[in-house]
């Protein structure tokens, strides 16, 4: 049953449990389009590069090794992906500080900051504002 | 000794001549000229007392024969006087053996006699003696003088360097100055790093704790939500369960302390009490029921307040669950809260009917980690949270308590309202 018109998700996020968590969400959130997980901003890159169209959503978590979602979001940006500007990326962090929320502001393609965990209703905000 | 001193010894020596007679004081004058000398003279005793208080002499030539004041008694009075005492005398006399007897019986040395006709030679030998001698007694003097100059030269010398010493004295003091400011720039700057190395640790810990805390409280979640839960495991599984909560806990109160240090000013909104107390009665439902408390407010004193919406919920979330805690064994909770406004601070009043605190425990109720009964549940951080909220924004948090009666609390809160960035 399709509720939406959101209709693929990508999260990038190397914490593997956590993953699990969010698949739950999207799960009791019913939802039933594709959801897509990578765990390095740099294999999330090589798989938006080889897309046709890009995902409706990105949730993007702010703390991994090595390239961390800032440089994501840089890389992003630089890459001008075709149609990019029908992507929402949210960011997704633990983090309690406010600067990573006033920092994400800052960013063209970021549409907001959801605090860890997510949850069913975070999901459905989402889509009932953007789909 | 002055300038004009070494002056007065430079200039020639002055010889005054005594004599009543103008043709003997030409005579004189003629023959003294030869010689490198300043020649002055007088007819009569009394004109070369007054020349002499005038000028300065090296030399007298006195004639003996002159009338109302010979010149023994002039010599007397030259003589009596501190001033002129000193100065040689060349008696000028006829050959008399009763003025050569009175002569002889002066002092030798100061005092000579020439007899007359004047002997050219005789005259200016005696003369050039007596100059002589005071040109060595000048002498004399002008190298006191030099030896007291050199003496003043060496005592300026001292004076210079020990002014020099002071300066170097007042450079080293400039240098430790200089290096104690340095190391006082040091230490600022360490300091810095350190609270900049804490403050990257709370970062670090609250993300790094948080992150796996976070899919700890999920997976139980989940776990229950599958009904994967039986009897068998049910124990086990709520002693997680519990586990997890505590650590989640702790943590989100940690979190609090951190970021209570920090009140930013976009943060501050005009917020109503009312409203505020309604959201924390709202969260604290289940425990006022289990207890049966009973939570009354009054407003009216002071409706609103400008200050930090997280903040005013987290003291007054504090403070209620604290009544609620610390109540009284025997009797039903009831709290009372109310404000008042004075100037610009609005006072805050918590009042419990609870088991109240003992005197000696005041100062230990606001310390970090610090539960004052082993009954009460909780991490002891609650109260010093409260206070960093509290006076991070400028105001005083007290309380006044009696055992077995209650606790009332007393927040002083500075209306924080912005007075720049009014634009519409």
């Amino acid at each position: 049953m399709k509720r939406s018109k959101l209709q693929t998700v990508l999260c990038i996020d190397d914490d593997d449990e956590y993953n699990f968590l969010t698949q739950e969400a999207f799960n009791d959130y019913q939802y039933d389009g594709q959801l897509v997980f990578h765990t390095s901003a740099e294999a999330a890159l090589e798989y938006l590069s080889q897309l046709d169209e890009l995902p409706n959503v990105i949730i993007l978590d702010i703390n991994m090794p090595a390239m961390n979602g800032w440089d994501f979001l840089d890389a992003f940006e630089a890459k001008q992906f075709m149609g990019s500007e029908q992507t929402h990326i949210f960011m997704h962090s633990s983090s309690v500080f406010d600067s990573d929320k006033e920092r994400a502001a800052g960013y063209k393609y970021v549409c907001g900051f959801i605090d860890k965990p997510i949850l069913q209703e975070n999901i459905e905000a989402i889509a009932n504002q953007y789909f | 000794m002055t300038q004009d001193d070494i002056f007065t010894f430079k200039t020639k020596p002055k010889v005054l001549v005594v004599d009543d007679r103008q043709a003997e004081r030409e005579i004189l004058h003629k023959l003294l000229s030869k010689l490198d000398v300043e020649v002055h003279s007088v007819d009569s005793g009394q004109a070369a007392l007054h020349q002499l208080i005038r000028d300065e002499y090296t030399l007298i030539l006195l004639d003996i024969k002159m009338p109302i004041m010979d010149g023994i008694e002039t010599a007397r009075y030259i003589r009596t006087n501190p001033i002129t005492e000193n100065i040689p005398i060349i008696f000028l006399t006829a050959y008399d053996q009763d003025d050569i007897d009175v002569l002889q019986g002066y002092k030798v040395g100061a005092i000579d006699y020439i007899i007359k006709p004047i002997n050219e030679e005789i005259l200016l030998s005696k003369v050039k003696t007596f100059i002589r001698s005071n040109l060595f007694e000048k002498q004399k003097e002008y190298e006191k003088i030099l030896s007291e100059l050199k003496l003043k030269n060496e005592k300026l010398k001292q004076a210079e360097r020990e002014a020099l010493d002071r300066l170097e004295e007042a450079n080293v003091a400039k240098e430790l100055a200089q290096q104690a400011q340095r190391k006082l720039e040091e230490q600022k700057g360490e300091l810095l790093r350190h609270t900049q190395n804490l403050e990257q640790f709370a970062y670090v810990a609250t993300h790094d704790l948080r992150a796996p805390i976070i899919n700890l409280d999920g997976m139980v979640k989940i776990f229950e939500k599958r009904g994967y839960v039986n009897s068998e495991n049910e124990e086990i599984f709520h002693r997680i369960e519990h586990s997890v909560s505590r650590v989640k806990n702790t943590l989100h109160d940690l979190i609090e302390v951190v970021t209570a240090k920090e009140a930013l000013a976009d943060e501050i909104f005009p917020l109503s009490f009312q409203k505020v107390f309604d959201e924390t009665i709202e969260d604290l439902e289940i425990q006022i029921k289990d207890n049966d408390g009973q939570i009354t407010a009054d407003f009216t004193q002071a409706p609103t307040i400008h200050y930090i919406h997280r903040f005013l919920k987290s003291i007054l979330q504090n403070l209620l669950t604290n009544a609620i805690k610390y109540r009284h064994p025997k009797r039903r909770p009831v709290v009372t809260v109310r404000t008042e406004v004075q100037g610009n601070t609005v006072y805050l009043y918590i009042r419990d009917n609870g088991m109240g605190m003992e005197p000696h425990q005041k100062e230990k109720v606001f310390g970090l980690f610090q539960r004052l009964s082993s009954d009460g549940t909780g991490k002891g951080m609650g109260l010093y949270i409260t206070k960093s909220q509290v006076e991070v924004c400028g105001g005083n948090i007290d309380f006044t308590s009696s055992p077995e009666e209650g606790t009332e609390f007393v927040l002083s809160l500075p209306d924080m309202k912005r007075k720049t960035n009014e634009k519409k």
